[in-house]
C-alpha cells in the first residue's frame, strides 16, 4: 500500500486570518453547491451520519430471523436479500453502521488530539520535548500499522467501538503529528507570532489562539481521511476474522459471507456479500466527492481559474 | 563526506535502538495473548477421540518447545538470540527455526508487492502528470476521479472483487498456489508462465489499489511545481510545451521517490489481505497462521522482520538522500 | 477459519482426507492419471520437514506415511482393520499380546525391504512422542525379519491396544535410529517404572526427561528426501501444492492405477468449495458448507456426494456451578425452548442432522446400544414453549413484562459463548439467542477469539453456556469421556480414578455434574465411575453401562445435543471411476482405497 498522503509533510497552507471568519460557513456552503457531485457527496455523508446515530433504533435489539427465508432473493420485504438465518441484509447494514462509524469517528478524534497536541508542542517549544516527541513519532511511523493492529487485536477486547477507535488512533497519529509540527515550525517564525510573543502572551494562548486556527484547515482534512482509513482498517480486521466479533457490523458480514456463506461461489448468497461492500463503496464515493469540496475550502491553490 | 558518515552512523544507531524497542515490545505483547499452542493441539487430539491421558502424552513433544523459564529469563534469552540472528524455534511447527519459515515465505510477498508497487508507480505517476496538466479538461477530471475512486476502495474489497470475477464467475486464472507443483522450478517456460498466471490476480489487486495514491500524490506535486517561479519563467521565455512538461515532471517526481523508497520498506507487511484472499503463501499468511495457532516465536519473528525492513529502508533512503541532495549534508 | 466440523471430523479416523483426482489447474492437466485432492489435516508448508512426527510435517497418511493397518471405523469392533504394512496379525485372548507379520514384499522407496527392525525403531520413536505410552505398550520383540511381538505393560487391560498399535506410523530404521542413543530401550524400560524404590524412581524421571528431549529432536528432524513405504512418494512441493508420484517399490504397486497425486493447500473451507465447484478435486474431504454451495457442487459435472456415518455431535453445555443452570428445570426448559430443527437448518444444513436425544451419543449409536424400551424412556425434549413455561414456573421463575425473573428476583439474562471461525457454532448461537430472547430470556452470543482461549476460559468457569463437541466415538469410552471426563473433574492419576470438585479451580471441572445422578426410574448412578470402567471392558460388558449412562445423560441434561454431524465427502467421476462404497474404507484416505484396488483412471 502506498503511504497515505498524510505522511508527506504538506506545504504550509495559506494563512487563515486568526480571527474567526464569519463567512466561513457561507463560503463553504457555496463551494459545496457549486458542483452537483459535491452535493451528492454531502448528502451521502449526512445519510451515513444519520444511519450511525439512529439506525439501530429503527430495528428491535435482536434482529428477527427466519429459517424459511435463508438467502432470500431481493424483494420488497428484503430490499437487499437475507443472510444465512433469514435476517434482512438491509437491516444488518443499517444496524451495523453504528459500530463501524462510531469507532472510526473515535479513531479520528484520538488521532487528531494526539497528533495535534504533540505536533504543536513539539514544533513550538522545540528542544528536548521536540526530540522526545519526534523519536516517538518516528517509532509510530516505523511500525507497520496494519500488522500491528492484527497482533494487537488478539490481546485487546474490541467489543466497544471506543476501544477499537482508541487502538486505531494510537497507531495512526504519527503522520499528523509530524505535519502539524512542520507547519508550527514555519508559523512560529512569522511576524504575527513574533509579535504575540513580544507582547508577553502565554505560550498556551499563542498555541491555541494564534497557531491552532492556522493549522486547523489541515487538521479538518485529516479528520475526514482518518475516518475513511479507520473504517477500512476496522472492517478489514473483522473481515480477516482475527478480532472476535460480538456485534454485528460490516466487517463481520463480509467475513461470514466469504468464509461461511460461500458468497464467492454461489449467486444465491451474493447479496449478503454485496450489501456491506455496497455500504463501503457508497461511503467511499460520498467521501471522494465531498473531499473535492474540502480541498477547495482549505487549499486555495487548487482553485481553478 | 564526513558529514554523511556521521549522519549515517547516527541513523544506524537509531535503527538498532528501534529494532531493540520493537523486539521487546512484540516479545511482551504476544505473551499477553490469551491461549497457547499446546491447549489448541491437546483439544484437537481429544476431539480426534483420544482420552485425556493419551492426548496429554501426545502434546508432550510440543509442550517441550514452549519455554518455561521466568519471563525475564526468556526475554534475555530472546534478545541474545536476536543478536545472533536467530529468531528461535517455532512451536506450532515443533522446532523448525522461525528464520527458516520466514525466509521461505518472504520471497512470495516480495514478488507480489514489488511487482505491484512498480507497476502502480509507473502508471500512477504518468496518469498523475496528465491529470495535473489537463486538470481543467474532461480527460483530466476523469483520470483524477478514477484515481480517487480506486484509492478509496479498500484493498480487501478490490481483492474479493477480482477473485469473484476471475476465479468464480469466469474461471480464467488459477489461485491457491504460487505455481503448479507438477512443474520443476527453474528458468523454463512452463514454470515461469505458471508463476505469472498464479501471480496476476494478487499483483493486480495490489497495483489497482495503490495506483490511485500515486496518481493523486503526483497530481498535487505537479500542481505545486506548476506554481513555482522557474516554471513561470520558462513559460515566459517561451520554452516548448514538451520541455516544460519534462521540467515539471522532473521536479514533481522527487518527493514521490522518497515515498516509493519508504514503501519498499512497508512491502513485507503490505499484503495481508491479498495473501489471505488468494491464499498466497507469503509473510502475511504466515503471520495470520502464527496468530491463529498462538505460536509466539513465529509471531514475534514475522512481525520483527516486517518492522526491520521498514527501518532498513528508512536508513537507506536517508543515506541516499544525503548523498544525492547536498542541502542535507550541511 | 476452520469450521469446528473439521476438528470434529478428524476423529472419525485418520481417514477423513479428501482426495480429489483431477488436474492441477484445469487448463494444464499433465496426464489424465493425476489425482487431485486436499488433506484437511494440514495445509502445505514449504518450510516444514518431510517428517511424519512433526505436527506440520509434509507427509500424507496413506500416501507416503504408512501404518501397520487401517481402521474400519467400526463402532462395535475396535479390532477390525484393513491390512497396511502388516499383512496379518494375531491377538491373544485377553488382548494384551499381539503378533504381526509384515507384508512379504514391503519395501522402502529406495529399494530396501521393510523389516521387523523398522517396526521396533518406530515403536521407540513412538515412545519419544508419547504415543506408545498412551496405549500402554510394554515390550516389543523381534521374532524374525518380518514378525514382531508386542505386549501391554503387565497388569494393564486396555481394550484398544491392538487398535492403537496398528495405527502407529512406521518409519525407516536407517533414517531414525541414528537420532536415538543405542541404549534407547533401556531408557524406555527405566521410564516405565512405577514402584516405590526411590533410586529407580529418580532413574525413571530422568529417563522420561531424556525421552521428551529425544522427542523434540525427532520432531524437528528434517530428512534430506522422502523415503516412503506407501503407494506414493513426495516429489515436488511448493507452498500451495505438493506433488506425489507413484512408488514403484510399494508392495501393492500393481493395484495402484494412479500415476501421481497433487495435494492442494487450503486455509479455509471456501477454497475447497471453489475447487469443488470448478470440478478440480477428484476426491474432497468432509467440509462444512451451506446448502447453496452443496447444490452448486452437485451441479458440477462428475461431482458425487458420498455419505458415511460420523460419530460426533454438537451440544450446548451448561456450567451447573453457575446460577441458575444447576437447576434441572432450567436445563429442561431451555431444551424445550430451543428449536433444534431451526438451529440445524441454519447452522449445519448439509453435514448435520437434528439430534433426537441428548443422551451423549449420536443417534445411530443410540440405536445400536439401546433396546427399544430404553429408547422410549429417553425424553426427546421437543420444541414446546408451554412445557418450558411449566418447568420454569415449577422452579419458581416468574414472567414479568415478557421477561423471566429468576427465583432470586433478578432478571434472567444469558450469554452463549462460541469460537471465532467456527461458523456453524456461531450461527447456531445466534439462532438460539434469538429463540431465548423471544421467549423472555434476553440472550446474546459472544464469540471468543480462539479455540484455545475458549477452552481455557470455559475450564475457568467463565461461561455459563457454551458450545461443546460431544459423542466422540465410535467407541463408548471416548464418547462419554467428553462429558464425564476431565471436564467434570474426573482424571486418572497413577492408574486411579480421581474426582476433582468444582471448587478446585485448577483441575478443569467446569460441568459440575453432581457425582451421583438419578436415572428416570430413580436409581442413583455415578457417571464418572461408570465412564472410567468403560475403558477396560469388552463391548458386551460395556452394554449395560452405556445404557445407564445414556439414560442418565438424557434425563439430567448436562448438555443439550443439537445436531449430529454426518460425514459428507465428494468424489468426481469425470477422470476416475470405480470409487469404493464401503463406509469403513471411505473413512480412510483415498490412497488406502487405491491400495485396496479401487480408483481407476478413465481412458
Amino acid at each position: 500500500m502506498a503511504l497515505p498522503a498524510s505522511k508527506l509533510d504538506p506545504p504550509v497552507n495559506q494563512l487563515v486570518v486568526s480571527k474567526s471568519n464569519p463567512s466561513f460557513w457561507t463560503s463553504s456552503w457555496r463551494i459545496i453547491v457549486k458542483k452537483p457531485g459535491r452535493v451528492i457527496g454531502f448528502i451521502i455523508i449526512l445519510l451515513y451520519i444519520f444511519m450511525g446515530l439512529f439506525g439501530p433504533m429503527l430495528y428491535p435489539k435482536q434482529l428477527p430471523i427466519d429459517p424459511n427465508a435463508i438467502y432470500a432473493p431481493i424483494s420488497w420485504k428484503y430490499p437487499l436479500g437475507t443472510d444465512f438465518e433469514g435476517t434482512s441484509n438491509l437491516a444488518l447494514v443499517i444496524t451495523g453502521a453504528r459500530y463501524v462509524l462510531f469507532a472510526a469517528f473515535m479513531a479520528a478524534i484520538f488521532t487528531v488530539v494526539f497528533g495535534t497536541v504533540l505536533g504543536l508542542v513539539s514544533g513550538y517549544f522545540l528542544g528536548f520535548s521536540d526530540s522526545v516527541i519526534m523519536r516517538i513519532t518516528d517509532f509510530i511511523l516505523t511500525i507497520p500499522s496494519f500488522p500491528l493492529l492484527v497482533v494487537l487485536s488478539t490481546v485487546w477486547n474490541f467489543g466497544q467501538p471506543v476501544a477499537m477507535g482508541f487502538v486505531l488512533g494510537i497507531t495512526g497519529w504519527g503522520g499528523l503529528a509530524r505535519a502539524v509540527r512542520s507547519q508550527t515550525l514555519s508559523l512560529r517564525e512569522r511576524g504575527f507570532i513574533e509579535a504575540a510573543r513580544s507582547l508577553g502572551l502565554s505560550p498556551m494562548h499563542i498555541l491555541m489562539r494564534e497557531i491552532l486556527p492556522n493549522v486547523g484547515s489541515y487538521i479538518a482534512m485529516n479528520l475526514l481521511l482518518t475516518i475513511t482509513g479507520s473504517i477500512y482498517a476496522e472492517v478489514g480486521l473483522f473481515f480477516l476474522g482475527v478480532v472476535p466479533f460480538q456485534v454485528n457490523n460490516w466487517g463481520v458480514m463480509l467475513n461470514l459471507a466469504v468464509f461461511s456463506a460461500g458468497a464467492m461461489s454461489s449467486a444465491q448468497a451474493l447479496p449478503y456479500l454485496l450489501s456491506p461492500m455496497l455500504a463501503l463503496l457508497i461511503l467511499t464515493l460520498g467521501i471522494v466527492l465531498f473531499l473535492d469540496a474540502v480541498d477547495e475550502m482549505f487549499n486555495p491553490r487548487l482553485k481553478e481559474v | 563526506m564526513k558529514g554523511v558518515l556521521i549522519r549515517l552512523s547516527q541513523r544506524v544507531i537509531w535503527g538498532v535502538i528501534m529494532v531493540f524497542v520493537t523486539a521487546s515490545f512484540t516479545f511482551f505483547l504476544v505473551r499477553m495473548m490469551p491461549g497457547n499452542p499446546v491447549d489448541a493441539k491437546y483439544n484437537q487430539l481429544v476431539m480426534q477421540g483420544l482420552t485425556p491421558v493419551q492426548a496429554m502424552n501426545k502434546v508432550r513433544v510440543m509442550y517441550g518447545f514452549i519455554p518455561h523459564e521466568p519471563l525475564w529469563q526468556q526475554y534475555i534469552h530472546y534478545l541474545n538470540q536476536i543478536a545472533h540472528m536467530n529468531l528461535g524455534q517455532s512451536i506450532s511447527y515443533e522446532g523448525v527455526p522461525v528464520l527458516h519459515l520466514i525466509l521461505t515465505a518472504a520471497p512470495w510477498t516480495i514478488i507480489l508487492v514489488l511487482t505491484g508497487l512498480v507497476a502502480s508507480f509507473i502508471v500512477g505517476v504518468l496518469a498523475g502528470v496528465i491529470a495535473a496538466i489537463k486538470r481543467s479538461s474532461p480527460v483530466g477530471s476523469a483520470i483524477s476521479l478514477s484515481g480517487s475512486l480506486l484509492h478509496g476502495i479498500p484493498q480487501f474489497v478490490m481483492g474479493l472483487f477480482l477473485a469473484y470475477v476471475f476465479t468464480t464467475l469466469w474461471v480464467l486464472l488459477p489461485f491457491g498456489a504460487p505455481y503448479n507443483a507438477e512443474l520443476t522450478p527453474g528458468l523454463n517456460g512452463p514454470f515461469i508462465s505458471s508463476l505469472i498466471r498464479h501471480a496476476i490476480l494478487p499483483v493486480a489487486t495490489y497495483a489497482l489499489s495503490s495506483y490511485g495514491g500515486w496518481l493523486l500524490t503526483m497530481k498535487s506535486s505537479v500542481i505545486t511545481v506548476l506554481g513555482d517561479d522557474f516554471i513561470l519563467a520558462a513559460e515566459v521565455r517561451g520554452l516548448k510545451m514538451g520541455t516544460r512538461v519534462r521540467y515539471i515532471a522532473h521536479n514533481a517526481i522527487l518527493p514521490l521517490f522518497t515515498i516509493f523508497a519508504l514503501s519498499i520498506g512497508f512491502m513485507l507487511g503490505g499484503s495481508l489481505f491479498i495473501e489471505n484472499i488468494f491464499d498466497y503463501p507469503g509473510l502475511g499468511n504466515l503471520l495470520l497462521h502464527a496468530i491463529n495457532s498462538r505460536d509466539y516465536p513465529l509471531m514475534s519473528g514475522a512481525f520483527l522482520l516486517i518492522t526491520v525492513s521498514v527501518i532498513l529502508s528508512n536508513i537507506a533512503t536517508d543515506f541516499l538522500y544525503s548523498v544525492v541532495d547536498p542541502r542535507i549534508r550541511r | 477459519m476452520k469450521k469446528v466440523v473439521f476438528l470434529a471430523l478428524s476423529m472419525v479416523s485418520a481417514g477423513v482426507l479428501v482426495a480429489g483426482c483431477g488436474t492441477a489447474t484445469q487448463a494444464k492437466s499433465s496426464t489424465s492419471t493425476t489425482f487431485t485432492t486436499i488433506d484437511e489435516y494440514h495445509g502445505i508448508t514449504a518450510g516444514a520437514p518431510i517428517n511424519p512426527f512433526n505436527s506440520n510435517g509434509n507427509n500424507w497418511l496413506g500416501y507416503d506415511q504408512m501404518q501397520l493397518g487401517w481402521f474400519t471405523n467400526s463402532p462395535t469392533n475396535p479390532n477390525s482393520f484393513y491390512p497396511g504394512l502388516a499383512e496379518k496379525w494375531d491377538v491373544s485372548s485377553n488382548g494384551s499380546n499381539v503378533t504381526i507379520w509384515l507384508q512379504p514384499n514391503a519395501k522402502w522407496s529406495n529399494g530396501t525391504p521393510v523389516t521387523a527392525k523398522d517396526v521396533k525403531t518406530s515403536m521407540a520413536v513412538a515412545f519419544t512422542q508419547g504415543n506408545a505410552q498412551s496405549f500402554y505398550l510394554g515390550s516389543v520383540k523381534v521374532i524374525s525379519s518380518n514378525e514382531v511381538q508386542f505386549s501391554q505393560i503387565p497388569g494393564q487391560h486396555y481394550n484398544l491396544f491392538l487398535n492403537n498399535l496398528l495405527q502407529q506410523t512406521i518409519v525407516p530404521s536407517f533414517e531414525y535410529e541414528k537420532l536415538m542413543p543405542t541404549n534407547i530401550w533401556q531408557i524406555i524400560n527405566e521410564s516405565m517404572y512405577t514402584g516405590n524404590n526411590a533410586a529407580k524412581k529418580a532413574l525413571a524421571t530422568k529417563a522420561e526427561t531424556d525421552l521428551t528431549n529425544l522427542g523434540k529432536t525427532i520432531a524437528n528432524y528434517s530428512p534430506a528426501k522422502d523415503i516412503s513405504a506407501g503407494p506414493f512418494v513426495l516429489k515436488n512441493l511448493n507452498p500451495g501444492e505438493a506433488l506425489l508420484v507413484k512408488n514403484p517399490d510399494f508392495f501393492a504397486a500393481n493395484s495402484i492405477k494412479v500415476n501421481q497425486v497433487v495435494f492442494r493447500n487450503y486455509t479455509g473451507n471456501q477454497q475447497i468449495w471453489n475447487y469443488l465447484i470448478a470440478g478440480q478435486l477428484d476426491a474432497a474431504p468432509f467440509t462444512a458448507m451451506p446448502t447453496n454451495i452443496l447444490h452448486q457442487i452437485l451441479a458440477t459435472k462428475g461431482n458425487q456426494e458420498v455419505v458415511s456415518p460420523s460419530y460426533v455431535a454438537a451440544a450446548l453445555a451448561f456450567n451447573q456451578g453457575i446460577y441458575p443452570y444447576g437447576m434441572l428445570s432450567v436445563r429442561r426448559a431451555l431444551a424445550h425452548v430451543i428449536d433444534r430443527q431451526a438451529v440445524q437448518k441454519v447452522a449445519e444444513p448439509v453435514v448435520g442432522t437434528v439430534s433426537k436425544y441428548s443422551d451423549g451419543m449420536v443417534d445411530s449409536a443410540t440405536s445400536q446400544w439401546l433396546n427399544s424400551a430404553q429408547v422410549n424412556q429417553l425424553d426427546p425434549y421437543s420444541y414446546n414453549l408451554s412445557k418450558a413455561t411449566a418447568e420454569l414456573q415449577k422452579a419458581g421463575f416468574k414472567k414479568v413484562n415478557g421477561q423471566w425473573l429468576m427465583p432470586n428476583g433478578k432478571p434472567w439474562t444469558a450469554t452463549i459463548y462460541t469460537v471465532n471461525g467456527f461458523s456453524d457454532w456461531i450461527e447456531a448461537a445466534k439462532v438460539i439467542s434469538s429463540e431465548m430472547t423471544s421467549f423472555g430470556i434476553p440472550t446474546q452470543p459472544s464469540i471468543v477469539s480462539s479455540y484455545s482461549q475458549y477452552l481455557k476460559e470455559i475450564a475457568q468457569d467463565k461461561y455459563a453456556l457454551g458450545f461443546w463437541l460431544n459423542a466422540l466415538g465410535p467407541e463408548a469410552s471416548p464418547t462419554y469421556l467428553r462429558i464425564y471426563g476431565a471436564n467434570d473433574g474426573y482424571q486418572v492419576v497413577g492408574g486411579q480414578l480421581v474426582h476433582y470438585p468444582y471448587t478446585n479451580k485448577t483441575q478443569g471441572n467446569w460441568l459440575d455434574i453432581p457425582s451421583t445422578v438419578p436415572l428416570p426410574n430413580g436409581t442413583l448412578v455415578n457417571p464418572g465411575k461408570l465412564t472410567y470402567e468403560l475403558n477396560s471392558l469388552t463391548s458386551t460388558q460395556q452394554r449395560p453401562i452405556v445404557q445407564q449412562l445414556a439414560l442418565a445423560t438424557d434425563y439430567n441434561l448436562p448438555m443439550i445435543t443439537l445436531w449430529n454431524y454426518i460425514n459428507v465427502q465428494f468424489v468426481n467421476t469425470t477422470r476416475f471411476g470405480d470409487f469404493p462404497t464401503e463406509p469403513g474404507l471411505l473413512d480412510n484416505p483415498p490412497a488406502v482405497w487405491m491400495t485396496q484396488g479401487y480408483v481407476h483412471p478413465k481412458s
